[in-house]
Protein backbone atom coordinates (compact mmCIF):
# COMPACT_ATOMS: atom_id res chain seq x y z
CA UNK A 1 0.00 0.00 0.00
CA UNK A 2 1.29 3.99 -0.62
CA UNK A 3 1.70 5.64 2.17
CA UNK A 4 0.02 8.92 2.39
CA UNK A 5 2.53 12.00 1.39
CA UNK A 6 1.91 14.68 3.52
CA UNK A 7 2.06 18.45 2.62
CA UNK A 8 3.39 19.63 6.03
CA UNK A 9 4.77 17.96 8.87
CA UNK A 10 5.37 19.26 11.89
CA UNK A 11 7.68 18.04 14.96
CA UNK A 12 7.99 19.47 18.21
CA UNK A 13 8.11 22.94 17.00
CA UNK A 14 8.00 25.09 20.26
CA UNK A 15 8.37 28.85 20.32
CA UNK A 16 8.29 30.76 24.03
CA UNK A 17 7.25 34.35 24.30
CA UNK A 18 7.24 34.72 27.60
CA UNK A 19 3.49 35.38 28.59
CA UNK A 20 2.68 32.79 25.39
CA UNK A 21 4.31 29.19 24.70
CA UNK A 22 3.67 27.33 21.98
CA UNK A 23 4.33 24.05 23.35
CA UNK A 24 6.21 21.32 21.18
CA UNK A 25 2.98 20.83 18.40
CA UNK A 26 3.29 18.20 16.30
CA UNK A 27 1.12 17.21 13.01
CA UNK A 28 1.03 16.22 9.80
CA UNK A 29 -1.37 17.62 7.05
CA UNK A 30 -1.49 15.26 3.98
CA UNK A 31 -1.50 16.09 0.86
CA UNK A 32 -4.57 16.76 -1.11
CA UNK A 33 -6.64 17.26 2.01
CA UNK A 34 -8.16 20.23 3.65
CA UNK A 35 -7.32 20.91 7.08
CA UNK A 36 -9.04 22.71 9.21
CA UNK A 37 -6.76 24.41 12.04
CA UNK A 38 -9.33 25.73 14.68
CA UNK A 39 -9.00 27.21 18.07
CA UNK A 40 -9.69 30.04 20.30
CA UNK A 41 -8.63 33.73 19.83
CA UNK A 42 -4.83 33.65 20.99
CA UNK A 43 -4.71 29.96 20.68
CA UNK A 44 -1.51 29.75 18.72
CA UNK A 45 -3.09 29.69 15.23
CA UNK A 46 -1.43 32.71 13.98
CA UNK A 47 2.07 31.77 15.15
CA UNK A 48 1.67 28.29 13.82
CA UNK A 49 1.25 29.48 11.02
CA UNK A 50 4.06 32.22 10.98
CA UNK A 51 6.34 29.48 12.33
CA UNK A 52 5.16 27.09 9.16
CA UNK A 53 6.14 29.48 6.54
CA UNK A 54 9.65 30.62 8.34
CA UNK A 55 8.42 34.04 8.82
CA UNK A 56 9.21 33.85 12.18
CA UNK A 57 12.10 31.27 13.77
CA UNK A 58 10.99 28.78 15.78
CA UNK A 59 12.68 28.07 19.28
CA UNK A 60 12.47 24.32 18.15
CA UNK A 61 11.53 21.79 16.58
CA UNK A 62 11.41 20.55 12.57
CA UNK A 63 9.23 21.76 9.93
CA UNK A 64 8.93 20.28 6.97
CA UNK A 65 6.73 21.17 3.49
CA UNK A 66 7.24 19.01 0.72
CA UNK A 67 9.78 17.37 2.61
CA UNK A 68 11.98 20.28 2.96
CA UNK A 69 13.09 21.74 5.50
CA UNK A 70 11.40 25.34 6.07
CA UNK A 71 14.24 26.65 8.20
CA UNK A 72 16.79 26.14 5.25
CA UNK A 73 14.85 26.30 2.32
CA UNK A 74 12.17 28.62 3.26
CA UNK A 75 12.04 31.15 0.60
CA UNK A 76 12.04 28.81 -2.23
CA UNK A 77 9.24 26.48 -0.88
CA UNK A 78 7.48 29.53 -0.89
CA UNK A 79 7.40 30.06 -4.48
CA UNK A 80 4.83 26.81 -3.95
CA UNK A 81 2.73 28.13 -1.21
CA UNK A 82 -0.11 30.65 -1.45
CA UNK A 83 -1.06 32.52 1.93
CA UNK A 84 -4.02 34.66 2.75
CA UNK A 85 -4.20 36.48 5.83
CA UNK A 86 -7.03 38.10 7.59
CA UNK A 87 -5.69 41.11 6.77
CA UNK A 88 -5.10 43.00 3.49
CA UNK A 89 -1.58 43.86 3.20
CA UNK A 90 -1.44 45.59 0.27
CA UNK A 91 -0.78 49.38 0.11
CA UNK A 92 -4.16 51.45 -0.63
CA UNK A 93 -2.98 53.21 -3.43
CA UNK A 94 -1.94 50.20 -5.22
CA UNK A 95 -4.37 48.47 -8.13
CA UNK A 96 -5.00 45.21 -8.59
CA UNK A 97 -2.80 46.39 -12.06
CA UNK A 98 -0.14 47.32 -10.15
CA UNK A 99 -0.33 44.72 -8.21
CA UNK A 100 -0.47 42.07 -10.82
CA UNK A 101 3.52 43.62 -12.03
CA UNK A 102 4.72 43.77 -8.61
CA UNK A 103 3.86 39.62 -8.34
CA UNK A 104 4.62 39.14 -11.85
CA UNK A 105 8.46 40.71 -10.61
CA UNK A 106 8.12 38.24 -7.54
CA UNK A 107 6.71 34.56 -8.18
CA UNK A 108 8.83 32.43 -11.13
CA UNK A 109 5.37 30.86 -11.78
CA UNK A 110 3.30 33.97 -11.98
CA UNK A 111 0.03 33.81 -14.23
CA UNK A 112 -0.92 36.42 -15.46
CA UNK A 113 -3.78 35.16 -17.40
CA UNK A 114 -5.28 33.12 -14.13
CA UNK A 115 -4.74 36.06 -12.38
CA UNK A 116 -7.57 38.32 -14.62
CA UNK A 117 -9.78 35.42 -14.65
CA UNK A 118 -9.95 35.45 -10.81
CA UNK A 119 -10.89 38.93 -10.96
CA UNK A 120 -13.09 38.94 -13.66
CA UNK A 121 -14.73 35.95 -11.84
CA UNK A 122 -14.28 37.59 -8.56
CA UNK A 123 -15.98 41.05 -10.12
CA UNK A 124 -12.81 43.12 -8.67
CA UNK A 125 -12.16 46.03 -10.76
CA UNK A 126 -8.23 46.17 -12.49
CA UNK A 127 -8.05 50.15 -12.08
CA UNK A 128 -9.69 50.86 -8.74
CA UNK A 129 -7.26 51.54 -5.49
CA UNK A 130 -7.35 48.38 -2.95
CA UNK A 131 -7.90 50.99 -0.76
CA UNK A 132 -11.37 51.38 -1.10
CA UNK A 133 -12.50 48.13 -1.24
CA UNK A 134 -14.83 45.98 0.92
CA UNK A 135 -13.59 43.71 3.58
CA UNK A 136 -15.26 40.87 0.59
CA UNK A 137 -13.50 42.48 -2.26
CA UNK A 138 -9.63 42.34 -0.56
CA UNK A 139 -10.37 39.14 1.04
CA UNK A 140 -10.90 38.11 -2.79
CA UNK A 141 -8.01 40.23 -4.02
CA UNK A 142 -5.80 38.50 -1.22
CA UNK A 143 -6.95 34.83 -2.66
CA UNK A 144 -6.52 35.90 -6.43
CA UNK A 145 -3.19 36.84 -5.70
CA UNK A 146 -2.40 33.00 -3.96
CA UNK A 147 -3.76 31.25 -6.48
CA UNK A 148 -2.00 32.80 -9.55
CA UNK A 149 1.17 31.70 -9.19
CA UNK A 150 0.39 27.94 -9.17
CA UNK A 151 0.71 27.35 -5.84
CA UNK A 152 0.18 23.56 -4.25
CA UNK A 153 -0.63 24.70 -1.01
CA UNK A 154 -2.65 27.40 0.82
CA UNK A 155 -2.25 28.40 4.02
CA UNK A 156 -4.94 30.63 5.27
CA UNK A 157 -5.64 32.91 8.74
CA UNK A 158 -9.19 33.37 9.24
CA UNK A 159 -9.93 33.93 5.74
CA UNK A 160 -13.35 34.06 5.96
CA UNK A 161 -14.33 36.20 9.62
CA UNK A 162 -15.93 39.33 8.93
CA UNK A 163 -17.48 37.99 5.81
CA UNK A 164 -21.16 37.81 4.68
CA UNK A 165 -22.32 33.96 3.94
CA UNK A 166 -22.54 34.94 0.39
CA UNK A 167 -19.07 35.54 0.14
CA UNK A 168 -18.15 33.30 2.43
CA UNK A 169 -19.68 30.52 0.34
CA UNK A 170 -18.40 31.94 -2.83
CA UNK A 171 -14.19 31.40 -1.14
CA UNK A 172 -15.25 28.08 0.32
CA UNK A 173 -16.17 26.86 -3.39
CA UNK A 174 -13.33 28.40 -4.34
CA UNK A 175 -10.87 26.41 -1.86
CA UNK A 176 -13.13 23.22 -3.22
CA UNK A 177 -12.39 23.36 -6.48
CA UNK A 178 -8.62 24.62 -5.97
CA UNK A 179 -8.27 20.96 -4.05
CA UNK A 180 -9.86 19.05 -6.76
CA UNK A 181 -6.16 18.79 -8.04
CA UNK A 182 -4.73 15.76 -5.76
CA UNK A 183 -1.21 17.32 -4.77
CA UNK A 184 -3.27 20.91 -3.65
CA UNK A 185 -3.73 20.89 -0.34
CA UNK A 186 -5.56 23.62 2.43
CA UNK A 187 -4.19 24.66 5.51
CA UNK A 188 -7.49 26.74 6.32
CA UNK A 189 -6.83 28.49 10.00
CA UNK A 190 -10.51 29.31 11.48
CA UNK A 191 -12.90 29.55 14.42
CA UNK A 192 -15.66 29.49 12.16
CA UNK A 193 -16.40 25.88 12.16
CA UNK A 194 -19.20 25.35 10.39
CA UNK A 195 -17.06 26.57 7.47
CA UNK A 196 -15.00 23.53 8.39
CA UNK A 197 -18.14 20.88 8.19
CA UNK A 198 -18.25 22.12 4.80
CA UNK A 199 -15.03 21.64 3.29
CA UNK A 200 -12.34 20.22 5.95
CA UNK A 201 -11.00 16.62 5.44
CA UNK A 202 -9.04 17.13 9.11
CA UNK A 203 -8.70 19.21 11.56
CA UNK A 204 -5.88 19.97 14.11
CA UNK A 205 -7.23 21.93 17.38
CA UNK A 206 -5.03 24.05 19.04
CA UNK A 207 -5.50 25.45 22.49
CA UNK A 208 -3.46 27.55 25.08
CA UNK A 209 -0.72 26.54 22.88
CA UNK A 210 -0.93 22.77 22.99
CA UNK A 211 -2.43 20.66 20.34
CA UNK A 212 -5.42 19.43 21.86
CA UNK A 213 -6.80 17.16 19.45
CA UNK A 214 -6.27 16.01 15.71
CA UNK A 215 -7.70 13.72 12.90
CA UNK A 216 -9.89 12.59 10.22
CA UNK A 217 -12.68 15.25 10.91
CA UNK A 218 -15.38 12.42 10.13
CA UNK A 219 -14.09 10.45 12.39
CA UNK A 220 -14.03 12.96 15.40
CA UNK A 221 -17.91 13.43 14.58
CA UNK A 222 -18.55 10.00 14.26
CA UNK A 223 -16.25 9.85 18.07
CA UNK A 224 -17.76 12.08 19.88
CA UNK A 225 -20.78 12.65 21.14
CA UNK A 226 -23.07 14.74 23.04
CA UNK A 227 -24.54 12.35 25.88
CA UNK A 228 -27.89 14.20 27.59
CA UNK A 229 -29.08 12.31 30.63
CA UNK A 230 -30.78 13.48 34.42
CA UNK A 231 -28.50 14.50 37.06
CA UNK A 232 -28.36 11.37 39.15
CA UNK A 233 -27.80 9.14 36.20
CA UNK A 234 -24.65 10.77 36.22
CA UNK A 235 -22.34 9.39 38.85
CA UNK A 236 -22.97 5.87 36.35
CA UNK A 237 -21.16 7.00 33.42
CA UNK A 238 -17.45 6.07 33.44
CA UNK A 239 -15.11 9.18 33.53
CA UNK A 240 -12.95 8.55 31.00
CA UNK A 241 -15.31 8.93 28.43
CA UNK A 242 -16.37 12.76 29.17
CA UNK A 243 -14.62 15.20 28.15
CA UNK A 244 -16.81 17.77 28.98
CA UNK A 245 -19.66 18.32 31.07
CA UNK A 246 -22.48 21.04 31.77
CA UNK A 247 -25.43 21.56 33.95
CA UNK A 248 -28.92 22.72 32.79
CA UNK A 249 -32.40 22.87 33.88
CA UNK A 250 -33.42 19.36 32.35
CA UNK A 251 -29.83 17.93 33.62
CA UNK A 252 -26.52 17.23 32.18
CA UNK A 253 -25.12 18.11 28.79
CA UNK A 254 -22.05 15.61 28.22
CA UNK A 255 -19.64 15.77 25.43
CA UNK A 256 -18.35 12.09 25.43
CA UNK A 257 -15.31 10.89 22.89
CA UNK A 258 -16.32 7.48 22.38
CA UNK A 259 -20.08 7.81 21.05
CA UNK A 260 -20.64 4.31 20.14
CA UNK A 261 -19.45 3.00 22.88
CA UNK A 262 -21.82 5.36 25.41
CA UNK A 263 -24.94 4.24 22.86
CA UNK A 264 -23.72 0.60 24.14
CA UNK A 265 -23.12 1.42 27.81
CA UNK A 266 -25.63 3.76 28.67
CA UNK A 267 -28.79 2.85 26.14
CA UNK A 268 -31.54 4.69 28.16
CA UNK A 269 -29.44 8.36 27.13
CA UNK A 270 -29.90 10.30 24.83
CA UNK A 271 -26.85 10.40 22.44
CA UNK A 272 -26.65 12.66 19.29
CA UNK A 273 -23.44 13.41 16.57
CA UNK A 274 -21.21 16.50 18.15
CA UNK A 275 -20.58 19.48 15.83
CA UNK A 276 -17.20 20.94 15.02
CA UNK A 277 -18.21 23.94 17.33
CA UNK A 278 -19.67 21.59 20.08
CA UNK A 279 -16.42 19.60 20.26
CA UNK A 280 -14.01 22.63 20.37
CA UNK A 281 -15.75 24.01 23.04
CA UNK A 282 -16.05 21.22 24.84
CA UNK A 283 -12.27 20.84 25.00
CA UNK A 284 -11.48 24.32 25.45
CA UNK A 285 -14.01 24.51 28.85
CA UNK A 286 -13.01 23.82 31.95
CA UNK A 287 -12.26 20.21 32.82
CA UNK A 288 -14.83 18.42 33.52
CA UNK A 289 -16.86 18.46 36.81
CA UNK A 290 -17.84 15.97 38.67
CA UNK B 1 13.17 41.83 -6.20
CA UNK B 2 12.26 43.86 -9.03
CA UNK B 3 8.86 43.52 -7.73
CA UNK B 4 9.39 45.09 -4.61
CA UNK B 5 11.55 47.99 -6.60
CA UNK B 6 8.40 48.16 -8.79
CA UNK B 7 6.25 48.58 -6.14
CA UNK B 8 7.95 51.42 -4.09
CA UNK B 9 8.38 53.20 -7.06
CA UNK B 10 4.57 52.81 -6.84
CA UNK B 11 4.17 54.74 -4.37
CA UNK B 12 6.14 57.75 -5.59
CA UNK B 13 3.61 58.13 -8.08
CA UNK B 14 1.25 60.29 -5.68
CA UNK B 15 4.27 62.46 -5.31
CA UNK B 16 4.79 63.28 -8.25
CA UNK B 17 2.25 66.28 -8.52
CA UNK B 18 4.35 67.41 -5.70
CA UNK B 19 7.74 66.71 -7.24
CA UNK B 20 6.24 69.29 -10.29
CA UNK B 21 5.84 71.69 -8.35
CA UNK B 22 8.39 72.14 -6.17
CA UNK B 23 10.89 71.66 -9.07
CA UNK B 24 8.68 74.01 -11.66
CA UNK B 25 8.19 76.30 -8.31
CA UNK B 26 12.24 76.44 -7.47
CA UNK B 27 13.00 77.15 -11.21
CA UNK B 28 10.91 80.16 -11.27
CA UNK B 29 12.32 81.32 -7.99
CA UNK B 30 15.60 80.61 -8.59
CA UNK B 31 15.01 82.42 -12.51
CA UNK B 32 13.34 85.38 -9.89
CA UNK B 33 15.69 85.46 -7.71
CA UNK B 34 18.82 85.54 -10.13
CA UNK B 35 17.49 88.44 -12.25
CA UNK B 36 16.76 90.65 -8.69
CA UNK B 37 20.26 89.61 -7.50
CA UNK B 38 21.45 91.44 -11.18
CA UNK B 39 19.60 93.91 -11.15
CA UNK B 40 16.43 94.42 -9.16
CA UNK B 41 15.65 95.02 -5.42
CA UNK B 42 17.96 92.31 -4.47
CA UNK B 43 21.22 93.84 -6.22
CA UNK B 44 20.57 96.81 -4.67
CA UNK B 45 21.29 95.92 -1.30
CA UNK B 46 24.44 94.10 -2.45
CA UNK B 47 25.57 98.00 -3.50
CA UNK B 48 26.97 99.46 -0.63
CA UNK B 49 25.48 103.36 -0.22
CA UNK B 50 23.98 105.94 2.47
CA UNK B 51 21.96 103.15 4.33
CA UNK B 52 24.66 100.04 3.59
CA UNK B 53 27.74 99.86 4.48
CA UNK B 54 30.65 97.69 2.33
CA UNK B 55 30.58 95.03 5.06
CA UNK B 56 26.80 94.72 5.28
CA UNK B 57 26.97 94.67 1.48
CA UNK B 58 29.17 91.68 1.11
CA UNK B 59 27.13 90.10 4.05
CA UNK B 60 23.89 90.41 1.76
CA UNK B 61 25.76 88.41 -1.39
CA UNK B 62 26.40 85.80 1.70
CA UNK B 63 23.19 85.28 2.53
CA UNK B 64 21.54 85.56 -1.08
CA UNK B 65 24.42 82.79 -2.40
CA UNK B 66 23.19 80.59 1.08
CA UNK B 67 19.40 81.17 0.15
CA UNK B 68 20.45 80.39 -3.84
CA UNK B 69 22.20 76.83 -3.04
CA UNK B 70 19.43 75.97 -0.62
CA UNK B 71 16.58 76.35 -3.00
CA UNK B 72 18.37 74.09 -5.23
CA UNK B 73 18.16 71.23 -3.18
CA UNK B 74 14.70 71.22 -2.75
CA UNK B 75 13.57 69.25 -5.55
CA UNK B 76 15.78 66.62 -4.53
CA UNK B 77 14.09 66.88 -1.15
CA UNK B 78 10.99 66.24 -2.45
CA UNK B 79 11.85 63.19 -4.63
CA UNK B 80 13.46 61.55 -1.12
CA UNK B 81 10.33 62.65 0.58
CA UNK B 82 9.36 59.05 -0.75
CA UNK B 83 12.52 56.75 -0.09
CA UNK B 84 12.69 57.97 3.61
CA UNK B 85 9.06 56.64 3.83
CA UNK B 86 9.33 53.43 1.85
CA UNK B 87 9.88 51.09 5.17
CA UNK B 88 7.41 52.80 7.18
CA UNK B 89 4.53 52.69 4.70
CA UNK B 90 5.16 49.31 4.40
CA UNK B 91 4.77 48.15 7.61
CA UNK B 92 1.49 50.56 8.23
CA UNK B 93 -0.14 48.45 5.31
CA UNK B 94 0.89 45.44 6.23
CA UNK B 95 3.15 45.18 3.26
CA UNK B 96 5.66 43.75 4.88
CA UNK B 97 3.64 40.37 6.10
CA UNK B 98 2.70 40.20 2.34
CA UNK B 99 6.78 40.18 1.30
CA UNK B 100 7.76 37.99 4.40
CA UNK B 101 5.66 34.97 2.74
CA UNK B 102 7.25 35.72 -1.06
CA UNK B 103 9.99 33.40 -2.19
CA UNK B 104 12.07 36.62 -1.27
CA UNK B 105 15.27 36.39 0.90
CA UNK B 106 15.66 38.69 3.91
CA UNK B 107 18.70 39.67 1.60
CA UNK B 108 16.75 40.46 -1.20
CA UNK B 109 14.14 42.48 0.83
CA UNK B 110 16.37 44.66 2.52
CA UNK B 111 18.89 45.15 -0.88
CA UNK B 112 16.01 46.10 -2.54
CA UNK B 113 14.83 49.00 0.02
CA UNK B 114 18.82 50.20 -0.37
CA UNK B 115 18.23 50.54 -4.06
CA UNK B 116 15.04 52.05 -3.87
CA UNK B 117 16.15 54.77 -1.44
CA UNK B 118 19.31 55.44 -3.64
CA UNK B 119 17.61 55.21 -6.91
CA UNK B 120 15.12 57.97 -6.08
CA UNK B 121 17.84 60.57 -4.01
CA UNK B 122 19.90 59.88 -7.48
CA UNK B 123 16.77 60.91 -9.77
CA UNK B 124 16.18 63.28 -6.92
CA UNK B 125 19.91 64.72 -7.29
CA UNK B 126 19.63 64.77 -10.97
CA UNK B 127 16.82 66.94 -11.15
CA UNK B 128 18.27 69.46 -8.84
CA UNK B 129 21.45 69.62 -10.77
CA UNK B 130 19.68 70.01 -14.31
CA UNK B 131 17.64 72.91 -12.76
CA UNK B 132 21.30 74.18 -11.14
CA UNK B 133 22.83 74.17 -14.66
CA UNK B 134 19.94 76.28 -16.19
CA UNK B 135 19.94 78.68 -13.33
CA UNK B 136 23.52 78.82 -13.09
CA UNK B 137 23.23 80.51 -16.83
CA UNK B 138 21.57 83.21 -15.28
CA UNK B 139 23.61 84.26 -11.98
CA UNK B 140 26.63 85.43 -10.79
CA UNK B 141 26.08 85.04 -7.50
CA UNK B 142 27.01 81.05 -7.23
CA UNK B 143 28.97 79.36 -9.47
CA UNK B 144 27.69 75.72 -11.75
CA UNK B 145 30.49 73.97 -9.32
CA UNK B 146 29.43 75.00 -6.32
CA UNK B 147 25.24 74.24 -7.23
CA UNK B 148 26.85 70.54 -8.06
CA UNK B 149 28.92 70.56 -4.71
CA UNK B 150 25.63 71.44 -2.59
CA UNK B 151 23.36 68.79 -4.65
CA UNK B 152 26.21 66.19 -4.18
CA UNK B 153 26.67 67.64 -0.09
CA UNK B 154 22.54 67.38 0.17
CA UNK B 155 22.32 64.00 -1.85
CA UNK B 156 25.02 62.56 0.87
CA UNK B 157 23.45 63.98 3.95
CA UNK B 158 19.79 62.74 2.97
CA UNK B 159 21.30 59.37 2.24
CA UNK B 160 22.74 59.51 5.32
CA UNK B 161 19.69 60.26 6.94
CA UNK B 162 17.66 58.20 5.48
CA UNK B 163 19.91 55.37 6.31
CA UNK B 164 19.99 55.84 10.09
CA UNK B 165 16.27 56.09 9.73
CA UNK B 166 16.35 52.45 8.27
CA UNK B 167 18.92 50.86 10.70
CA UNK B 168 16.67 52.59 14.19
CA UNK B 169 13.19 51.31 11.95
CA UNK B 170 14.75 48.01 11.72
CA UNK B 171 17.28 47.64 14.67
CA UNK B 172 15.33 49.25 17.15
CA UNK B 173 12.07 48.41 15.55
CA UNK B 174 11.67 51.97 15.70
CA UNK B 175 8.54 53.62 14.68
CA UNK B 176 8.43 56.15 11.64
CA UNK B 177 8.74 59.06 14.62
CA UNK B 178 10.69 57.30 16.84
CA UNK B 179 13.28 56.88 13.78
CA UNK B 180 12.88 60.10 12.12
CA UNK B 181 13.30 61.79 15.49
CA UNK B 182 16.61 59.70 16.28
CA UNK B 183 18.17 59.86 12.60
CA UNK B 184 17.98 63.99 13.02
CA UNK B 185 19.50 63.70 16.42
CA UNK B 186 22.51 61.89 15.03
CA UNK B 187 23.16 64.10 12.39
CA UNK B 188 22.51 67.39 14.16
CA UNK B 189 25.35 65.90 16.95
CA UNK B 190 27.94 65.14 14.59
CA UNK B 191 27.34 68.08 12.56
CA UNK B 192 27.33 70.09 16.21
CA UNK B 193 30.37 68.02 17.24
CA UNK B 194 32.35 69.10 14.05
CA UNK B 195 31.94 72.77 14.53
CA UNK B 196 32.27 72.81 18.41
CA UNK B 197 35.40 75.42 17.85
CA UNK B 198 33.58 77.49 16.05
CA UNK B 199 30.41 77.48 18.08
CA UNK B 200 32.49 78.10 20.86
CA UNK B 201 34.30 80.91 19.18
CA UNK B 202 30.67 82.41 18.22
CA UNK B 203 29.60 82.62 21.79
CA UNK B 204 33.06 84.62 22.94
CA UNK B 205 31.79 86.99 19.75
CA UNK B 206 30.31 89.39 22.01
CA UNK B 207 28.97 92.19 19.50
CA UNK B 208 30.87 90.96 16.44
CA UNK B 209 28.18 88.05 16.41
CA UNK B 210 27.47 88.84 12.74
CA UNK B 211 30.62 89.45 11.28
CA UNK B 212 31.85 86.53 13.19
CA UNK B 213 29.23 84.32 11.88
CA UNK B 214 29.05 85.28 8.55
CA UNK B 215 33.33 84.48 8.55
CA UNK B 216 32.81 81.37 9.75
CA UNK B 217 29.51 80.20 7.74
CA UNK B 218 32.13 81.42 4.49
CA UNK B 219 34.85 79.47 5.37
CA UNK B 220 32.95 76.37 6.54
CA UNK B 221 31.14 76.61 2.97
CA UNK B 222 34.33 76.88 1.46
CA UNK B 223 35.81 73.89 2.61
CA UNK B 224 32.34 71.80 2.48
CA UNK B 225 32.44 72.59 -1.09
CA UNK B 226 35.65 71.63 -2.16
CA UNK B 227 35.12 68.48 -0.23
CA UNK B 228 32.13 67.45 -0.93
CA UNK B 229 33.17 63.90 -1.92
CA UNK B 230 33.73 63.08 1.35
CA UNK B 231 29.99 63.16 2.14
CA UNK B 232 29.05 60.88 -0.29
CA UNK B 233 32.13 58.69 0.61
CA UNK B 234 30.55 58.63 4.15
CA UNK B 235 27.25 58.36 3.09
CA UNK B 236 28.62 54.86 0.87
CA UNK B 237 30.35 53.36 4.03
CA UNK B 238 27.03 54.20 5.69
CA UNK B 239 24.95 52.15 2.74
CA UNK B 240 26.97 49.14 2.68
CA UNK B 241 27.34 48.90 6.52
CA UNK B 242 23.24 49.40 6.92
CA UNK B 243 22.69 46.67 3.87
CA UNK B 244 24.97 43.83 6.35
CA UNK B 245 24.01 45.02 9.68
CA UNK B 246 20.02 45.61 8.58
CA UNK B 247 20.39 41.80 6.84
CA UNK B 248 21.69 40.24 9.92
CA UNK B 249 18.92 41.88 12.07
CA UNK B 250 16.08 40.88 10.01
CA UNK B 251 17.42 37.89 9.51
CA UNK B 252 17.58 37.39 13.50
CA UNK B 253 14.53 38.88 14.56
CA UNK B 254 11.97 38.90 11.33
CA UNK B 255 8.78 40.13 10.27
CA UNK B 256 10.94 44.01 10.25
CA UNK B 257 10.84 43.87 6.75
Amino acid sequence: MESVKNAIEIRNVTKDYGDFKLDSISFDVPEGSVCGFIGQNGAGKTTTIKLLLDVRAKDAGEIYVFGRDMSKEGAAVREDIGVVFDEMGFNEYLTSKDINIIMRNIYKNWDEKAFFDYLKRFALPTKKKCGDFSRGMRMKLQIAVALSHNAKLLVMDEPTSGLDPIVRHEILEIFREFVLEEDHTILLSTHITSDLEQIADEIVFINAGKIVLKGNKDELIENHGILRCKKDERSNISDSLIVSEEDNSFGIQLLVNDRSACEKLYPKCVIEPATIEQIMLGYVSSPKRG
Amino acid sequence: MRGLIIKDLMSFRKRLAVVVFVTVAVLIMAVMFSISAKSGNLYQMTIPGPDTTEQEAEYAKEVMSFAFMVLMILPMGAVGDTAKNILFEDRKSGFTAVTSVTPLTVRQRVLSKIITICGLYLAGAVLSIVISSLVSLFTDLVTFRQLFAVVIIGFSICLIYTFLMFDIGIILNGSEMYSETFALLIILLAIFGMNIKNIISLIKAGDNFASVIIEQAKNVTAVVLDRAYVFLIIACVLGFISYFVTVAVAAKKREVI
